[in-house]
């Protein structure tokens, strides 16, 4: 391919994430759900002007990283600890995990599915719970700390599902212990060396803490592609380990949220998008319907839990919203084909699923939800 | 006659026309006739006399508002006629002389003597003249029972913060009474709950009662249980009923201990029930920190407040943004404040590390995120002594 045509395909997916949120803003969708189909309408499935190149697949690539590290970064462990419900959370996410698992065996299905089941969009719950008013309430803590429970557990999962064999295996728990260490090392330098750490989140041009929070993000990668590690475990973690050492920030946190969704993240989303072929989803229709059903039901079922503490009704909109899917499960259809887990067709029948999921679970929980319903 | 008041000039004028059936006692003969012409009750005479205060009826309250030394000499004699006497010191650091006289009721303004003697909170505006022009509220010294709640300027109310300088013209919303007090200084009486401490350590929870004036109680630990005297018990109890029985009495406003090691329960259990300063053997606190990890960190503020006015500056850290509505409640105060704009709980051991000598610090610990962990480094920290509260 030509440089004019690789640097023609990044231009066109820069305009596309310049405009998207705006549209997105226009007609009340999340700017990712716009981005992947965007995506579709220039790539295979349409006009097919976003072509593959180097270039383009390192920026995805890095897209990825930088979402699964900025979720790591979202993981926020004070408010699951402190939260008074934690173990009926815990105790929703198994029975949520186990009847997605039950499925998938029933289905003859990988239990890459189950991981998908139970996975949950964080962004878009804590955006609808904030839309409507209750993200400080009891209803809406709680659900921000199941979101935040399923995240992370589904997101660990998803790390640990594409070891094969049981070096790698062991690899995958040597970066846990790195981890531990890093942790145990950040709290020594907080204390020891608090003029240098406030730096990093300071105004200085240096930028000293986007630098160092890259480095570390990096290294963490680095540690992992050598451990034979998927990289979105070590992204993951150097998130999560920001997140619990710092435990806030919100300059450097603005500064590399605006980094990644500013720029890389959305490149990953576009380039997914474009690499659907949208006619397989029609073939693919029976599983998305399937897949969309069993959804609610795995997220439903376990919500029930909560109705001495909220009643039928609450807890039922729980269940819907818990079912929202969007990024993680794109990220993971991304490494899923790549890994052979599941072939084109399924994969875009997850993403569309993943699509339908984000727009119809929010709405449904609005329709559902009692004070919203009467407009309270 | 319900009220004696033993002063003279303008300052005699200003109580008079305060206090409903009043005489004015003015040893000064100019001063005396003047007061008359402009209506008062006065008597030109030395109250210092016995044959004069004689005269009248001891169910009358005695207020004197001369200069310290005459005061005093009235006020002996007052005491042996056996009159309720209150007093305005004009120097603070007199104060313990009438306290030697017995007299307990002393204020350290007209405002604050009225509020006193009415026994409630009381309004009063006071007229910023040429001397004070330029000044900030934090330099203007209300005294131990007032405060001020607004400014009036050109027909604008504007709220009072340390750094507003006043006007000549401007006039000063003052409230005064005993709850200002109490927020001025909480502490009346401190408890000592000795257990292996050092000299060091003693001697600093005495220094800190002598500056605010308070009483030192001690309660001593022997083997594992508190020697309690309190309610007439003299049977030794385990901590947990010592601190009951001390919340019941109601008497204590803060409690200075020392902590060797991490022990969550226990510092819990005294904090739950009394503001608790963690000794280190200091011998003066010449640099004091608040971190406002409270997300109601009234008590932390008072607390503050009330260091700043017995031991100088203190700069209070707020480790959120949206802490800073509080910043309204500090006025007339030695305090610093800053806002953290990074990382709150980074910026926090930045500013401990900085060297203090005390801290104040909360347990709740629910603003700034500060890992418990370094919370804990912080309150058994060797160097510097804590205050903390719930």
């Amino acid at each position: 391919m030509s440089e004019i045509e690789q640097f023609t395909t990044i231009a066109l997916i820069s305009v596309i994430a310049f405009i998207s949120p705006i549209i997105a803003e226009k007609i009340r969708v999340p700017a990712v759900v716009l981005e992947i189909i965007l995506g579709m309408v220039f790539g295979v499935s349409f006009l097919n002007v976003i072509y593959s190149s180097e270039w383009l697949s390192f920026l995805s690539l890095f897209g990825l990283i930088f979402l699964m590290f900025l979720a790591g970064l979202e993981i926020d462990a004070e408010t699951v600890l402190k939260s008074g419900h934690l173990k009926k959370v815990v105790a929703f996410f198994i029975l949520s995990l186990s009847l997605s698992a039950a499925f998938t065996i029933l289905a003859g299905l990988s239990f890459f599915y189950a991981i998908i089941l139970t996975n949950v969009a964080v962004g878009v719950v804590v955006s609808v719970l904030r839309e409507i008013g209750t993200d400080k309430e009891e209803f809406g803590q709680l659900n921000i700390v199941a979101a935040l429970v399923s995240d992370f557990s589904t997101m660990f999962l998803l790390s640990i599902y594409f070891l094969t064999g049981y070096l790698q295996i062991a690899f995958a728990f040597a970066i846990i212990l790195v981890f531990l260490a890093a942790y145990r090392f950040g709290k020594l330098v907080i204390w020891y060396f608090p003029e240098f750490i406030s730096k990093w989140f300071s105004d200085e041009p240096s930028e000293i803490g986007v630098r160092g929070s890259l480095a570390i993000m990096i290294l963490f990668v680095g540690l992992s592609s050598f451990l034979g590690v998927e990289a979105i475990l070590g992204a993951f973690l150097a998130g999560v380990l920001l997140s619990i050492t710092f435990r806030g920030g919100k300059k450097l946190y603005d500064k590399l949220y605006g980094m990644g969704f500013g720029f890389f993240i959305p490149i990953f989303f576009i380039k997914t998008g474009s690499e659907l072929n949208i006619a397989q989803a029609e073939e693919g229709l029976d599983l998305i319907l399937l897949l969309l059903a069993v959804s609610f039901a795995v997220k439903i079922i376990p919500s029930m839990i909560f109705i001495p503490n909220f009643g039928l009704r609450r807890a039922m909109s729980m269940g819907f919203l818990q079912s929202t899917k969007l990024s993680l499960t794109i990220a993971g259809v991304a490494i899923g084909i790549a890994s052979g887990v599941i072939s084109e067709l399924e994969a875009t029948a997850l993403v569309s699923f993943t699509i339908i999921s984000c727009l119809l679970s929010p709405t449904l929980f609005r329709l559902l939800y009692p004070r919203y319903h009467n407009g309270l | 006659m319900e009220y004696i008041l033993v002063s003279t000039g303008d300052r005699a004028a200003r109580i008079a026309s305060k206090l409903p059936d009043c005489i004015i006692i003015d040893r000064d003969a100019n001063s005396a006739k003047r007061l008359a012409e402009r209506g008062f009750e006065v008597l030109n005479e030395d109250a210092s006399n016995p044959e004069v205060l004689a005269r009248f009826d001891t169910d009358s309250k005695i207020i004197l508002a001369d200069d310290d030394e005459f005061n005093l000499k009235v006020a002996k004699v007052a005491k042996l006629l056996g009159f309720e006497v209150f007093a305005i010191a004009r120097d603070e650091e007199k104060c313990w002389l009438y306290e030697s006289e017995g007299i307990s009721r002393i204020c350290g303004s007209v405002e604050a003597l009225l509020s006193t003697i009415f026994e409630k909170n009381r309004y009063f505006e006071i007229k910023v003249g040429e001397e004070m022009d330029g000044k900030t509220l934090k330099e203007y010294d209300a005294g131990e029972d007032c405060m001020v709640i607004s400014i009036f300027r050109d027909g604008k109310v504007l709220q009072p913060f340390p750094e507003l300088e006043m006007r000549a013209g401007d006039t000063l919303a003052l409230v005064c009474g005993e709850q200002v007090r109490l927020t001025k200084n909480p502490f009346d009486n401190i408890l000592l709950l000795k257990s292996e401490m050092t000299e060091k350590e003693i001697k600093e929870a005495e220094m800190v009662a002598e500056r605010f004036g308070a009483n030192l109680i001690v309660f001593e630990k022997v083997g594992n249980a508190y020697a309690c005297v309190l309610e007439g018990r003299s049977d030794s109890v385990n901590l947990e009923e010592a601190v009951k029985i001390l919340k019941r009495s109601d008497e204590f406003d803060l409690i200075a201990t020392t902590l060797k090691e991490k022990n969550e329960d226990v510092l819990k259990l005294l904090v739950s029930s009394f503001p608790t300063l963690i000794l280190s053997g200091k011998e003066d606190y010449r640099k004091i920190l608040a971190l406002v990890n409270n997300s109601n960190p009234d008590v932390m503020i008072n607390i503050a407040k009330a260091f700043s006015r017995f031991f100088g500056k203190v700069k209070v850290l707020f480790l959120d943004e949206e802490q800073i509505k509080h910043f309204s409640k500090f006025t007339e105060t030695g305090l610093e404040v800053e806002v953290s704009t990074g990382n709150p709980m980074v910026d926090a051991v930045r500013e401990f590390k900085s060297g203090y000598n005390l801290v104040i610090l909360s347990l709740t610990n629910d603003v700034g995120n500060i890992d418990r962990g370094i919370l804990w480094k912080i309150i058994l920290d060797k160097e510097t002594s804590v205050v903390v509260v719930e």
